[in-house]
């Protein structure tokens, strides 16, 4: 049970610290250069580029979800949500019981 | 340099009451105290040998329901194997006594008046043995959410700085998900501070009135919390066009 608890915590603190990160870097997103610009470099060079998939996610700021693996995520999510969401009922129901057991003394 | 000095002890000094504010809050929801001196309710005790079996039968078909309720929160839901055993070794014992005792109840029982009152004393099957298994059927259902919808906000926040824009409100989503940050932090403070082991070890001697009043205020508290948190999420998902 306390380790279940300890990696919750640490769950936790990684969101936290990810949505600290999220919400600070908003300013900092907008700003950061296109795509387009940063991929002029290799063309300079001569050195041959490695070969990207063409369904590989882009590695820099992008405008909108779209990527296939973007897509799965958001879809994993929204699945992990409707099951909360399924589930919050069954807990109103537990606690709702307790409460009416609280005036019984027997 | 004054000012500055000032601003960092008055930061000083907000950090601390917080801090102390936290772990008086914990303390305050901790878990169970069987020894808070709060009055007592009268139970309902049957009288006649009829009233008393009907009881011990009404109790019976209670605990039924309750491991069926176990079952179907081990196998559906997110109560742990260890934690649905413990449950079911309580109702268990509660069975078996209660049985005995129907197999002693009589109209010429020389102890009618005792075992009647016993049923009620010794078991609190509603009072105690009830809220014993919803509550730790809830613990268990919202420790699986903290970790769940906290794996959801870490990867939305994780999509959320990899697009500059093409969604209906970037900020609107990176600010919801702060949000739900914070109230999976607040939901697993509390569960930090429940007391799972106390509220299984509770014994029908030790309930009184209050006994279960912190767990049930700190299972409220997260639910509460986890509630908004998956509020966030669809807010987040919305504002990213999902």
């Amino acid at each position: 049970m306390n380790t279940t608890i300890a990696r919750c915590a640490l769950a936790v603190a990684a969101v936290l610290a990810l949505a600290a990160c999220g919400a600070s870097s908003s300013t900092t997103v907008a700003t950061t250069p296109a795509p387009a610009a940063t991929a002029a470099a290799p063309e300079v060079s001569s050195a041959p580029t490695p070969s990207t998939p063409a369904s590989q996610p882009p590695s820099t700021a992008t405008s909108g979800l779209t990527a296939p693996l973007q897509s799965q995520t958001v879809s994993s999510i929204k699945a992990a949500v409707a099951q909360i969401d399924a589930e919050l009922a069954g807990t109103d129901g537990d606690l709702s019981s307790v409460d009416s057991a609280m005036g019984r003394g027997d | 340099m004054k000012s500055a000095w000032k601003t960092t002890l008055s930061a000083a000094v907000l950090g601390t009451m917080l801090a102390v504010s936290a772990a008086g809050a914990a303390f305050a929801t901790a878990s169970s105290d069987p020894s808070t001196p709060t009055p007592t309710v009268a139970p309902k005790v049957p009288k006649t040998a009829a009233e008393c079996q009907q009881a011990i039968t009404d109790r019976l078909a209670e605990i039924t329901k309750l491991e069926g309720r176990i079952g179907d929160a081990a196998t559906k839901g997110h109560l742990t194997k260890t934690d649905a055993a413990a449950l079911n070794g309580l109702l268990g014992a509660a069975q078996t006594g209660l049985s005995a005792l129907q197999g002693k109840i009589s109209p010429s029982d020389p102890t009618l008046a005792a075992d009647c009152r016993s049923i009620a004393t010794d078991f609190r099957i509603y009072a105690l043995r009830a809220p014993q298994v919803h509550l730790t059927i809830s613990f268990d259902n919202e420790q699986w959410r903290v970790t769940k919808l906290g794996d959801a906000v870490t990867k939305l926040t994780a999509l959320t700085g990899t697009i500059t824009g093409g969604v209906p409100d970037l900020d609107g989503a990176k600010a919801a998900l702060a949000d739900a940050g914070t109230q999976l932090a607040n939901a697993s403070s509390a569960l930090q501070g429940f007391s799972l082991s106390g509220l299984l070890a509770l014994a029908p001697q030790q309930w009184h009135a209050g006994v279960l009043t912190g767990d049930v205020s700190t299972l409220k508290g997260a639910h509460s919390d986890l509630k908004a948190a998956a509020a966030d999420v669809h807010k987040a998902l919305a504002d990213l066009g999902k």
